[in-house]
């Protein structure tokens, strides 16, 4: 069972609002990302997961089971982490944790809560009530509330949201030991893309109910950046204006000191380019392809569905 | 089973807080006011009288028009306004079991409370004895109307999906179910809180063997409302509650 998540042509309207449009997701095992701009269907679509939403037509499968029919099932192995959860408010966190090792089944309760609440830094805050907690104080009672129960996968939905950069980088070292040391594996909704990059070995772009793309962050990543390059000379205005008169390329620009450029043919690029470099007395210093950054590849994935 | 039993002392702990112990607190002080005075006997026993004729309209009846909707509204509709059913859901619960532990959250501490209310104030406020079948057939009598109470707000927490707004559109209903009732002929009028009027007048003549009194003021067709219309539309709300929540409603 490579896929933890698939979904085929699944479809849901809400009213006139059509949230997904025949979504294809897969998701493997390890850590993935789920990344879509605002109002894509992100939440919609972890809901359908969840077996909180009934989808309209098309199929989800979570573990290889249905999850409209089978949800019951799906949620003893699965923690979930929902974007602005909300807690009983009268419960301290250490009660509330409690309860929910017990609806897991968990053997020893009482020290996996205490290690819970260790680990996502709220011991001193356990006796509070949750009315009491600051966002960040909340998320990361969502985490714990979502790793109490050993899940096989974890679902986070926009999970960095209400955290501070030191925060940030401490939940995502989190994830990755996670990861590594019980393999638990994660789905992870969020638009804030650079944390991703780091952490992701799978990646799914969702736009406007439907997959833009997906794939090993590492294949994407070679996909959209084979043609563009940069190019450092010791003369960037001069050199720039033969460069985009030369067959091979598409587009030139220059920020004055660095040149990009697109080509169309990869092969007799760089053969011109040195060409060009000896026709005009320029000295070459560098030809290295731009290697795109998760959210260079978010916007050309949405780019090139439109 | 383990897991429902602590999804109950879950909800309990949600939603049996203040402010609620607290106004039970103050019904038992009114209705401890409201102690007859020995020394007037007449008036005493026109209390008795008026409680054993009445029992629709006493404190602890109010008490209960009140109480129910909050805590439907606060266990169910208030979870279904914000991400609390749906963070529920999420785990390892089945929604039937969700829906099951708050209907018996709301339901049984509030009858044991109202029962313990009631039956003291039978016994030592209006110093009945303890063996009289009249209070527990006015018990009886006004469970009926706090079961089709709790049905109605279960179905208005679906559709209203707002704390405030199930409260609020309950009372109004039950209220006005009952003023506009005075338009209506007999039997009809008897079929919410004044029904319980004609359930209670009915067991207790039972008890005592004194239907013919009974009939003497109601029709067969008085007490067949009264009984029928409760436990009718009891059964038919909490069947379409049940089946929308289990099977349609999305959480989102």
């Amino acid at each position: 069972m490579e896929n933890l998540v698939t979904t085929k042509d699944l479809t849901k309207s809400f009213g006139k609002i059509e949230a997904l449009k025949g979504l294809n997701l897969e998701a493997k095992k390890g850590i993935s990302g789920f990344i879509g701009p605002n109002g894509a269907g992100k939440t919609t679509t972890i809901n359908i997961l969840l077996g909180l939403v009934k989808p309209d037509q098309g199929e989800a499968h979570v573990f290889e089971l249905d999850c409209w029919k089978q949800s019951f099932e799906i949620r003893k192995h699965l923690g979930v982490l929902h974007e602005k959860a909300e807690f009983p408010n009268y419960f301290t966190g250490l009660r509330y944790l409690e309860h929910i090792a017990h609806l897991y089944n968990v053997p020893t309760p009482k020290q996996t809560v205490q290690k819970a609440l260790k680990d996502v830094g709220l011991t001193d805050a356990a006796d509070r009530t949750i009315k009491t907690y600051s966002a960040g104080m909340t998320q990361r009672l969502g985490l714990a509330q979502a790793l109490i129960g050993n899940p096989e996968l974890a679902i986070l939905d926009e999970p960095t949201a209400n955290l501070d950069p030191l925060g940030r980088m401490d939940f995502l070292e989190k994830i990755q030991t996670l990861h590594k040391d019980k393999g638990t594996n994660f789905l992870i909704s969020t638009h804030i893309l650079p944390e991703l990059e780091k952490i992701c070995n799978w990646v799914s772009i969702i736009n406007e109910g439907t997959i833009a793309d997906q794939g090993y962050i590492q294949d994407l990543i070679k996909k959209y950046s084979t043609d563009t390059y940069i190019i450092k000379v010791s003369e960037p205005t001069q050199f720039i204006k033969k460069l985009e008169k030369t067959s091979t390329i598409e587009n030139a620009w220059t920020n004055g000191q660095i040149i990009y450029a697109k080509t169309k043919n990869y092969k007799k690029f760089n053969k011109e380019i040195l060409e060009l470099a000896l026709q005009l007395d320029i000295s070459l210093y560098a030809i290295e392809p731009i290697h795109s950054k998760l959210d260079d590849l978010f916007k050309m994935a949405l780019e090139q569905k439109k | 089973m383990k897991r429902f039993t602590r999804l109950l002392i879950m909800e309990t702990e949600n939603v049996w807080r203040f402010p609620t112990l607290e106004i039970m607190i103050a019904i038992g002080i009114i209705n401890a006011l409201r102690q007859p005075n020995p020394l007037l006997p007449t008036i005493e026993y026109f209390r008795t009288a008026q409680y054993v004729a009445n029992p629709g309209w006493g404190t602890s009846t109010f008490f209960l028009i009140f109480l129910i909707p909050v805590l439907v509204a606060r266990s169910f509709a208030k979870g279904l306004s914000g991400t609390e059913t749906r963070v529920m859901l999420s785990y390892p619960i089945k929604r039937w079991e969700t829906l099951l532990s708050k209907l018996l959250i709301v339901l049984l501490p509030t009858l044991a409370i109202f029962s313990t209310v009631f039956l003291l104030s039978a016994f030592y406020l209006f110093q009945l004895p303890t063996l009289n079948p009249l209070p527990y057939s006015l018990l009886l009598s006004l469970l009926l109307p706090m079961l089709f109470l709790t049905a109605l707000s279960f179905s208005l927490s679906l559709i209203a999906k707002d704390e405030l707004k199930t409260v609020l559109f309950s009372l109004f209903i039950i209220l006005s179910l009952e003023s506009s009732l005075d338009y209506v002929g007999a039997p009809y009028k008897y079929i919410f809180i004044r029904g319980s009027t004609v359930i209670s007048q009915y067991l207790h003549a039972t008890f005592n063997g004194r239907l013919d009194n009974f009939f003497q003021n109601y029709t067969t067709a008085d007490v067949q409302v009264a009984f029928g219309f409760p436990i009718i539309t009891t059964i038919i709300l909490l069947m379409i509650v049940f089946l929308y929540f289990q099977y349609k409603l999305d959480i989102d």
